[in-house]
């Protein structure tokens, strides 16, 4: 216990952190409310500028990036009706609303706190539901994290966007991406095409530069000429008397947006939506009508994407799944530093867990500082011409696929693949699939293996593993639930 | 119905193309036989499948998303012109690849190449220039300024803060 808090307490106590945290949650607010800027580019590019540091430092400072990106999206939701990330789509639905009755202020207040509670919530049900999931799961077998690798990608599939199939390929795209290179168990080359270079793989942080930081970049040429309007900023600490009002809702969305951004594969915007829909559907005398600037549609979504965070930890630290593409980002992260995220993290480096969890406490409460001050700097700031930020993105994107391996290829790659990206966006394809794809493919190849291995390479033997051992027919029986019901709502669309 | 963008046929015959590619390699990988069941082709051969038989749904969905959108053209408007084609490829090309975008991805690569030979700082610099001055519809002078600016703060925290390489 004592060694628990002093873990917990690291990021509090030394000021090199402290200041990583606090500058992470900082500059995550600015690049959570640029349109154009998004966590996960952001993250992806620090993995490659961070790799040489001490992983204390840079966990702290990729934590508290993710925090304030995470809030901070839904700055310019509020005041421009543009959220700056997905997780912020909600927001906006009754925050411009408000920002256009003149209560700017009030919103951006009101969701700060709201934020803050909704990320403090999450962080509680990790701390104390992470340590629990984790021993459970060390007695997963194989073919269970090949069950749940695949529960991930098919939820991921069907709830990143309007089409099924769409999720399945890119998901499928992205574990084709993930196994070039050279088979770890046989060392044959796997979809190298007879290039010496390919034999080592495609490094992962190259294709997510690429996926979001470049194709991202020229998603915003077709909107150069937008000018957002701007709005009156004033009476930013909301009352006592409306905070007190919408605790009860706060709790209630914090904990759909923890169970929400717990599964493999959902993040911070669908918990959003989930939760703005049960404000919708629970709220029987709102403040204002939805949409026309409920109060209540602006705390729902607050509360439940910060909540988030916390949850998209879970599946992470204690199964070595991401839980949302920044989760995913942070896994290549932390296997750079050389720790093995999953069940093991908790026996062999408790305190990479615990320093985590005192982190994003951190980040949270820095959220709250940095969040009801210097607003109106940040007015101007998020108005940053696109035409100057474009550039800006490539040059970053460049620096930080070079710098993994000082390899001007790398760099190739990324546009390649920023490229490849652009085009897959055109067509509706969603990027996040695809990471998920290229982080749980070679793990599922893996899990798959191995689980035949162990039955002496027989489908029935396996076959009958699955519905003989009680975690994995229930893990079968979700999958089987989850495929049904997508294809339902599938053949109905 | 899927949403219809421009050129989804073509888009979507492309990938059933190069998951038919994944697939072959991956075949090529494991070999026939019962043996390959857990061999370092079995995942990936199951993954080509997988994109191919998705790719091929899109294909069909996309074509039969093509060949409603005139009937229902016809049904509502009937004294406005026929619209031209909107899956054709000419059409998705000018829709999303305008001439703004084409020059920026040409100086993107332009950047790229000359970063070996110039090194960072001049290749940054000349990049951010000249971007800007297109993006921005001219402004050379603020744009001269703001990329020197911009190229010194960069080469100044990765050098010294992040301590990183650059080209």
């Amino acid at each position: 216990m004592p060694d628990t808090l002093s873990y917990f307490l690291m990021a509090w106590t030394d000021p090199s952190l402290l200041g990583m945290v606090a500058a992470g949650t900082f500059a995550g607010i600015y690049i959570g409310a640029i349109p154009g800027l998004s966590v996960t580019m952001a993250v992806s590019i620090l993995i490659s500028l961070t790799f040489t540091w001490e992983v204390n430092q840079a966990l702290a400072l990729m934590v508290g990036v993710f925090c304030g990106g995470v809030y901070g999206g839904s700055r310019t939701a509020i005041l421009l009706n543009i959220p700056g990330a997905p997780s912020a789509v909600a927001t906006a639905f009754d925050g411009y609303p408000l920002a256009k009755r003149g209560e700017a202020g009030q919103a951006i207040g009101l969701s700060t706190i709201m934020s803050v509670i909704g990320g403090l919530i999450g962080v509680g049900v990790l701390a104390s539901v992470a340590p629990v999931l984790s021993e459970f799961a060390l007695q997963f077998a194989p073919r269970d994290y090949f069950l749940i690798a695949i529960l991930g990608l098919l939820l991921v599939s069907s709830l990143a966007g309007a089409s099924l199939a769409k999720g399945i390929f890119a998901a499928a795209l992205g574990a084709v991406i993930g196994l070039v290179g050279m088979d770890p168990i046989t060392a044959e080359p796997r979809f190298t095409l007879g290039s010496m270079q390919l034999l080592g793989g495609i490094h992962y942080v190259v294709v997510m530069i690429g996926l979001f930081g470049v194709a991202e970049a020229l998603m915003q040429i077709h909107q150069l000429k937008v000018k957002p309007t701007r709005q009156q900023v004033d009476h930013i600490l909301p009352r006592w008397a409306l905070l007190l009002k919408f605790l009860p809702l706060s709790i209630r969305t914090s904990l759909i947006g923890v169970v929400v951004g717990a599964l493999p594969g959902t993040g911070g915007d669908i918990a959003a939506l989930f939760a703005y829909d049960h404000a919708k559907r629970s709220t029987r005398n709102p403040s204002r009508p939805f949409g026309e600037g409920a109060y209540e549609g602006l705390v729902a979504p607050e509360t439940a994407n910060n909540a988030a965070v916390g949850g998209a930890f879970v599946p992470m630290l204690t199964l070595g799944m991401p839980g949302d593409a920044v989760t995913a980002v942070m896994i290549g992260a932390l296997i750079i530093h050389g720790l093995n995220p999953g069940p093991m993290l908790m026996v062999t480096s408790p305190h990479i867990f615990w320093f985590m969890v005192g982190a994003l406490v951190l980040a949270n409460l820095c959220l709250l500082v940095f969040g009801l001050m210097g607003i109106k700097l940040f007015a101007k700031v998020v108005e940053l011409p696109k035409a100057m930020l474009i550039p800006l993105i490539l040059v970053l994107s460049v620096i930080g696929s070079y710098a993994l391996n000082s390899r001007l290829d790398d760099v190739y790659w990324m546009l390649g693949f920023g490229l490849a990206g652009y085009v897959l966006k055109i067509f509706g394809f969603q990027m996040g699939p695809i990471i998920l794809g290229m982080i749980l493919g070679p793990l599922m190849d893996k899990t798959y293996r191995q689980a035949m291995a162990s039955v002496g390479n027989q489908l029935p033997a396996l076959g009958w593993d699955l519905i003989s051992h009680p975690l994995s027919l229930m893990l079968l029986i979700g999958l089987l639930l989850l495929i049904l019901n997508r294809f339902r709502s599938w053949h109905k669309a | 119905m899927p949403q219809h963008t421009p050129g989804s046929p073509w888009m979507m015959g492309l990938l059933s193309l190069f998951s038919g590619g994944v697939l072959y390699a991956a075949y090529q990988i494991s070999g026939p036989g019962i043996e390959g069941i857990s061999s370092a082709g079995a995942f990936p051969l199951g993954l080509g499948a997988i994109m191919l038989v998705s790719s091929i749904t899109l294909l069909f969905q996309h074509s039969r998303a093509r060949l409603t959108a005139p009937k229902q053209h016809a049904t509502t408007s009937t004294d406005e012109p026929p619209q031209p084609q909107s899956s054709s490829l000419i059409s998705f090309i000018r829709l999303y690849f305008p001439l703004p975008l084409l020059v920026f991805i040409a100086l993107v690569l332009g950047y790229v190449l000359v970063l070996g030979p110039l090194g960072f700082v001049w290749s940054t610099g000349l990049f951010l220039c000249v971007s800007l001055i297109y993006l921005r519809r001219g402004y050379p002078m603020s744009s001269l300024l703001i990329a020197v600016i911009a190229t010194g703060l960069i080469y100044g925290v990765f050098k010294w803060i992040f301590q990183v390489y650059l080209p």
